[in-house]
């Protein structure tokens, strides 16, 4: 199995405040790791750092082997990292099929005189383009939303087209923010069940930040926990459940 | 008032709106995708108009290449002054990128000054002649006009939705951030908005001419702060609203003409101005601005 993501000793401090120091993590080809932790433990600040929107202080980021420091947001999506977010961030004026097309936009090469001369290379690409991201929505039974608009979508749809839109990036590496806020029960489910499927059938590895610990524990492989900004475990799902260390950050010490 | 007179001032009034419309939309986008009111935007079309005038009556050119030019500078010169004036600002406070904007408008206009001449230049008209329509006299030029901007609004709506470069600005100007995620060029989108905010400035510019045939360092200001009350009344940020603000303030003017105001009309654009921004700051179509928590 090969390593997709590996960070060495990150670190990052804004102001005088360390919000992650010494972050180790490795993710696998075809592997779901979980990161949680208690509110503000710096999982998010993670993420930032993965997509360079934050500048480590000091570690090394590697996606497959190749070192992502001082690459733009853009240069890493392009290198293979996608992700959504914990407030959902939706192009909502756009239609579905339209925010999924969007992420096929760098990768387009018709230039803009040929749009406007209606020039074979444009409908070739544009129906090329639509006929991915209809393929892409079909997996994920949304292709009947397709020309809804995004914000128009019930909650757990727009989860999903989230999902599908930086699914259609083409990445290595999928960062899944809090994928089941807000969900009820039964939505949750169904969201494990789209997590295993983008796994089994697009063979990417994925992290994902979770609150709720029945998804976590469910589909995770690996977990790793956070708090105060330092990696205080981590394990499979049954070691990290047995952890003291993890019970004592989510419940407090126990008093004698 | 007659009606043929009624409809001779509708038809001026679609006339000078359609150039509003023109140049709203260059506001409008610009506005749209990276929240600066453009104040330079209005002199981007003075230039235009400069080489326009200089193409055809000082080296007699023909309008094609002279259009073709208009068009290619204002092209050039908005987004040289984006890359140049308003890029190295991209992460500062709103206010300097709009101060920044006054200071590019005062630029260009003294710079027009000290390049072509503070004097006004007149060149014989593009287009004569006109013809009846029933029992009113319609000048060629007001269906040129209005015929080319509509189709160039056409052109642009199809830009907008069905390209790749309208896609991205639209999802830019939505999230800037999700859409960097999502592997979108900022500078690539940002720089063609533009481009493509300028050419229809560098058409508009044009088709000024053809209506008044002079150029002046100074045109650019009034017309562009009339294109920017038409986009606060369709709504700042719309493309479609700017387009109905364009030939709503157009069709103002002429009718407060045609009722023998003629004096009045900028003090009526600028009324409507007071009143959109007291009891519908958001005009016809533009969205309830959410402050992010």
């Amino acid at each position: 199995m090969s390593n997709v993501l590996k960070c060495e000793h990150l670190r990052v401090v804004f102001g005088g405040l360390a919000a992650v120091s010494d972050f180790n993590i490795e993710v696998n080809e075809n592997e779901i790791v979980g990161l949680i932790g208690p509110n503000g433990a710096g999982k998010t600040t993670v993420f930032n750092l993965l997509t360079g929107v934050y500048v480590p202080t000091s570690g090394v980021i590697t996606l497959c082997e190749k070192d992502l420091a001082g690459m733009s947001t853009i240069a890493r999506n392009h290198e293979g990292i996608a992700r959504t977010f914990q407030n959902i961030r939706l192009f909502k004026d756009m239609s579905v099929i339209d925010n999924v097309m969007n992420s096929f936009n760098t990768r387009m090469r018709y230039s803009m005189a040929e749009a406007f001369l209606r020039l074979p290379r444009y409908w070739r690409e544009e129906k090329a383009a639509r006929k991915r991201a209809l393929d892409l929505l079909h997996v994920f039974n949304m292709e009947r939303f397709a020309e809804e608009k995004a914000g128009n979508l019930p909650y757990g749809s727009q989860r999903r087209l989230e999902i599908i839109r930086a699914l259609a990036t083409n990445p290595k590496l999928l960062l899944l923010d809090e994928p089941a806020a807000g969900m009820n029960p039964a939505e949750t489910e169904n969201l494990m069940e789209t997590i295993g499927k983008i796994r089994d059938q697009f063979h990417i590895a994925i992290l994902l930040i979770e609150h709720d610990m029945s998804l976590v524990m469910g589909i995770c492989e690996k977990i790793t926990v956070l708090n105060f900004g330092e990696v205080i475990a981590q394990g499979t799902p049954d070691e990290i459940q047995k952890n003291p260390v993890v019970i004592e950050a989510y419940l407090g010490k126990k008093r004698d | 008032m007659t009606f043929s007179l009624l409809i001779a001032q509708l038809i001026n009034g679609l006339q000078t709106g359609s150039v509003y419309a023109l140049v709203a939309l260059g506001y409008s986008m610009v506005y749209g995708i990276i929240k600066l009111l453009n104040f330079a935007h209005g002199d981007i079309i003075m230039v235009g108009a400069y080489m326009v005038y200089y193409a055809i009556a000082s080296f007699a050119l023909p309008p094609v290449v002279a259009i073709a030019l208009a068009v290619l500078v204002s092209t050039l010169l908005g987004v040289f002054v984006e890359k140049v004036a308003y890029t190295p600002l991209r992460s500062a406070p709103r206010l300097s990128l709009l101060i920044t904007a006054i200071g590019v408008s005062f630029l260009l206009e003294n710079g027009a000054q000290l390049v072509f001449g503070a004097d006004q230049k007149s060149m014989d008209p593009m287009i004569t002649g006109s013809f009846m329509m029933g029992q009113v006299n319609v000048s060629y030029v007001a269906i040129v006009t209005i015929v080319v901007s509509v189709a160039i609004m056409i052109l642009l709506s199809f830009v907008v939705n069905k390209t790749k470069a309208g896609k991205a600005m639209r999802a830019v100007s939505e999230d800037m951030g999700a859409a960097q995620l999502m592997g979108i060029s900022l500078n690539r989108t940002i720089s063609m908005t533009f481009a493509i905010g300028s050419a229809l400035a560098g058409v508009g510019s044009v088709l000024y001419l053809c209506a008044y045939t002079q150029a002046s360092p100074t045109m650019g200001s009034m017309l562009g702060i009339k294109a920017f009350v038409a986009a606060v009344l369709g709504g700042i940020g719309s493309i479609p609203g700017a387009m109905i603000g364009g030939f709503t303030i157009g069709v103002l003017e002429a009718l407060v003409a045609a009722v023998g105001f003629s004096m009045w009309k900028d003090a009526a654009v600028f009324l409507v101005l007071i009143i959109v921004l007291l009891f519908k700051p958001t005009g016809f179509l533009g969205k309830k601005i959410q402050e992010k928590v």
